[in-house]
């Protein structure tokens, strides 16, 4: 099975970055939700419709959500590659995942410590 | 309230609002949503989802006041004296092919707006008034006691016809209602125009 890579913008990074520090509960459902991204991205994930947000996908835990695109579906539509313009798109290969956004903003600590 | 009826509840304002052509206060507003939710009701069509009670100035919603409000935060209607900024009118025509599938929720909308968005404040509270409560026919909204529920949301019945959202446009209407959210999305996608991402 071929697994995709994952890409981060740096602002999502920081957005990761802050949620390990205050809540690791929640950034631990983030890694589980990445592991499952990088085998199949497709499975519980949806794919947006809207104009400016065509084709970016979002996956979800309980708390938070993750905007994403699959570098192949952007490639393969040349309106969605004119939309995007990554400047970094000639050095992430065809099994690429972009992450640009975690929205990690809703109360940035867990709800429920574990005991 | 689930996320599905809050949404639907934002867009169909902002298309009153639209389609009335004039702005309005409040008052006017609650009035105006509450005989449009009123005509969907008696259709067993659940569009509007707020629940009303009597005030003195006649059918009042918590939900609806709190949603003119963050619809007023949100810059999507003016304040005060209300009607459709340019991104609430953006709002509208990106998800005009929503509002076009489900037309018989704007029809009811549209009867209202021509029949009484017209009328001053005043007359339209007395028209209001003189009408009969939705909840028990057989008294006046003027004869219901103060604070007393005057129309109910529908509940989710088989036979009811509902405003139709899918799960990727409930997750859109979830970006474009939440304007954090929208500008960071946004400022993300830019981002990535002229910054390299790393690996994770």
């Amino acid at each position: 099975m071929i697994l995709y890579e994952l890409y981060i913008t740096e602002k999502a990074q920081k957005q990761l970055d802050k949620l390990k520090k205050k809540a690791k509960i929640r950034w631990d459902a983030i890694q589980e939700l990445l592991k499952k991204m990088r085998e199949d991205p497709f499975i519980d994930t949806l794919e947006l419709q809207d104009p400016l947000f065509k084709k970016l996908r979002r996956a979800k835990t309980e708390d938070d959500r993750i905007f994403f695109q699959i570098c192949e579906n952007c490639r393969s539509n040349s309106t969605i590659m004119k939309l995007r313009q990554c400047i970094d798109c000639a050095d992430i290969p065809e099994n690429g995942i972009k992450i640009f956004e975690t929205d990690v903003r809703n109360n940035v600590y867990d709800k429920h410590k574990k005991r | 309230m689930t996320s599905e009826e809050s949404l639907t509840n934002k867009l169909l304002l902002l298309y009153l609002l639209e389609n009335a052509e004039t702005p309005m206060g409040d008052t006017k507003l609650h009035k105006l949503a509450f005989l449009s939710e009123r005509n969907m009701n008696f259709q067993a069509e659940k569009g509007f989802n707020y629940n009303f009670i009597k005030l003195e100035w006649g059918p009042f919603s918590t939900d609806l006041k709190k949603d003119i409000d963050e619809l007023v935060n949100l810059g999507l209607i003016s304040r005060v004296v209300h009607s459709p900024t340019d991104r609430g009118r953006f709002i509208l025509s990106t998800f005009n092919n929503i509002l076009q599938r489900n037309s018989s929720f704007l029809d009811k909308i549209q009867k209202v707006n021509r029949d009484y968005a017209h009328l001053e404040r005043d007359e339209l509270v007395k028209i209001v008034h003189d009408m009969e409560n939705p909840e028990k026919p057989w008294t006046t909204i003027h004869n219901t006691p103060k604070g007393k529920y005057i129309l109910k949301r529908l509940n989710y019945a088989l036979d009811d016809k509902i405003f139709q959202l899918t799960e990727d446009e409930i997750a859109s209407l979830e970006i474009y209602f939440d304007q954090e959210l929208f500008d960071s999305l946004v400022a993300s996608l830019e981002e990535a125009k002229c910054k390299p991402a790393v690996v994770l």
